[in-house]
């Protein structure tokens, strides 16, 4: 009888991670073709439906697929195996986390907070899945002697995402938020070191291609690699209260994030230097496509890192809080940054194939960081110019001046159309190739 | 070196922990019973998905945090029900809508969600009004 053949189950997470981008970048394009366009899609998909869809399948995305690409890689330098079954119940209930998810959301079931706005039970499958992951990223560690930093960024991130995941879930325990300013304190607190941890984990995993492109293992491992670790994760643990400005807590939530947040000065600058001068020393030609990835990633941290920092000084912040700013800078990372550097991790693990990447895969990179820029710049003016309404109370109503942004929501509408096209030349080809390409095995 | 950095990370972790544990011990005004009931509510519509509490949220729909003072139960009942071009029709029976409306009443009374209120220091930092 012949044996039934499993597929691996990390690849198949990337996969089912890029089919969730997909569908994460559709939802997304309506929605926003829904802002420009009043009744648009009202009937079947309004926007009540079209925004958690959007943000937790790009948030699936970008946290399966560090999960999954963070395991292939402690496989790759352990060179051992975790047990199956940690890897396949993982699998099991991430499927049925996501399938849920779905379901409850097209019948307009919600219950949850942003992000997690599904129903508190499906909380359950999902930390057990952060947990199996824990579990086998334990495993790996023992036979780990000297792990480089991006090692620690790795292990670091995912303790973080189980802590901010309960964190995030403390308003199921009574007692605790049941008044509004610690109920909205504790929300974005597990909010804003929720995107840390996952920083974390992705910088890390950037790093790790970093080194296997250039041969260089040196700026992973040096003290200073390590003071900008600790340096984020100092960030990581207290600069969230940049979320919360104007909520009435103590005061030295306000101070202490204000600080902490201006440390961020060092980490532009020295990222910048360092990886611009890796770069430019070596370029392999086989792995062109992951490299441009990885450059791209790093101009949108500079011009983000940017951003945050000016809104970090809550003098400028009360311009850009509660308006698309906020958003200009969240879609620049997690788009940006994020999605970039996973993206060009992908690529990078591909390697062994020699890939070769068509003319259209290259028409979709640019069409892609075209949209995006577009996007970017368009939420950007659009928020400054909501900023200086919010700061001229009585200036005109809130209709009136939704009305006046019409054209900034149509241009946003287009440009995240062009990036869809961007998106989709590069991720069903990718998706085809991650498919067949055979992963360095152990 | 990797013993020093596993105590550099001990540390963080502990001051991590610290500060959480501090911010669970601060005081908790504007207590009411419904708060949490309304909170449910809000969650269970999705307003969040377009309004914003706080300057935080969707940005479909205007900052809902004092919303209470536009006309009180009524206006919100008048609201939900009715909808907009860009805002669904709920249905909520009577008790959610009053849970909400506390829900809404407690955050206004919390403090002051309008930035152009508040005054800003040279440092760069702002004190509320
Ligand atoms: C799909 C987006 C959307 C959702 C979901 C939504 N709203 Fe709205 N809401 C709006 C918009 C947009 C407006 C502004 C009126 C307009 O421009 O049509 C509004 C206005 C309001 C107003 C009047 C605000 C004012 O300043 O006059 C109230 C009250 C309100 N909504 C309550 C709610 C509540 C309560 C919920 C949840 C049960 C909710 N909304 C869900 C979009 C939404």
């Amino acid at each position: 009888m012949k044996k039934l053949k499993f597929p691996d189950p990390d690849r198949l997470q990337v996969s089912l991670a890029i089919v969730l981008l997909i569908c994460g970048v559709f939802f997304g394009v309506m929605a926003s073709h829904s802002y420009s366009a009043p009744g648009f899609w009202k009937s079947w998909l309004g926007f009540i439906k079209l925004r958690p869809l959007h943000v937790s399948s790009v948030v699936f995305w970008i946290l399966l697929s560090a999960q999954a690409l963070v395991n292939i890689a402690l496989k790759n330098i352990t060179q051992r195996k975790i047990p199956a079954w940690i890897n396949w119940s993982r699998i099991v209930l991430i499927f049925i986390g996501i399938i849920s998810i779905f379901i409850c959301y097209f019948n307009l079931q919600f219950g949850g907070r942003e992000y997690w706005e599904f129903p508190a039970w499906i909380a359950i499958p999902l930390l057990l899945v952060w947990l199996l992951q824990l579990a086998g990223m334990l495993f790996h560690l023992r036979h780990i002697p000297s792990p480089p930093v991006y090692i620690w960024m790795w292990y670091t991130g995912c303790t973080f995402l189980v802590f901010t995941f309960l964190e995030n879930y403390l308003w199921l325990v009574p007692g605790i938020q049941n008044t509004p300013v610690r109920d909205l304190m504790f929300q974005w607190k597990s909010a804003g070191s929720l995107v840390g941890s996952w920083n974390q984990m992705i910088y890390g995993l950037g790093m790790y291609a970093m080194v296997q492109i250039t041969g260089n293992t040196k700026p992973a491992s040096s003290p200073l690699a390590f003071s900008m670790y600790f340096l984020g994760l100092v960030n990581l643990m207290f600069n969230w209260g940049h979320h919360i400005y104007i909520l009435p807590s103590h005061g030295a939530v306000r101070t202490i994030s204000y600080v902490v947040s201006m440390t961020e000065w060092i980490i532009l600058l020295r990222l910048f230097y360092l990886w611009l001068k890796e770069f430019k020393r070596k370029r392999p030609e086989a792995v062109g496509m992951a490299l441009q990835f990885l450059m791209a990633a790093d101009r949108w941290v500079l011009i983000n890192l940017l951003l945050a920092l000016l809104m970090s000084v809550p003098a400028l912040n009360l311009y850009t809080h509660g308006t698309q700013v906020t958003l200009a800078h969240s879609m620049g990372t997690t788009i940006g940054i994020n999605t970039m550097l996973l993206l060009g991790i992908i690529c990078q693990f591909m390697v062994p194939m020699q890939m070769q990447y068509g003319r259209w895969f290259r028409a979709g990179f640019r069409l892609l960081q075209a949209g995006l820029i577009i996007f970017w710049a368009i939420l950007l003016l659009s928020g400054i110019s909501r900023g200086y309404w919010q700061m001229q109370p009585g200036i005109s109503s809130f209709q009136s001046m939704m009305l006046q942004h019409t054209m900034y929501f149509r241009i946003m509408a287009w440009s995240g159309s062009l990036m869809m096209s961007g998106f989709y030349l590069i991720l069903f080809p990718l998706l085809m190739k991650w498919l067949k390409n055979k992963l360095p095995t152990v | 070196m990797i013993s020093s950095y596993r105590l550099v990370l001990l540390v963080l972790a502990a001051l991590f922990l610290a500060y959480t544990a501090w911010l669970l011990t601060l005081p908790t005004p504007y207590y009411n019973e419904n708060f949490v009931r309304g909170r449910r509510v809000w969650q269970k519509y999705n307003c969040q998905a377009c309004h914003q509490l706080y300057g935080l949220g969707g940005f479909l729909g205007p900052d809902l945090t004092h919303v209470v003072r536009k006309g009180g139960k009524p206006y919100l009942k008048a609201m939900v029900e009715t909808g907009s071009p860009n805002m669904p029709v709920f249905k909520m029976n009577d008790t959610e809508l009053s849970d909400l409306f506390l829900f809404l009443r407690g955050m206004d009374s919390s403090g002051c969600a309008d930035p152009s209120r508040f005054l800003t220091t040279p440092d760069g930092n702002i004190t509320p009004p």
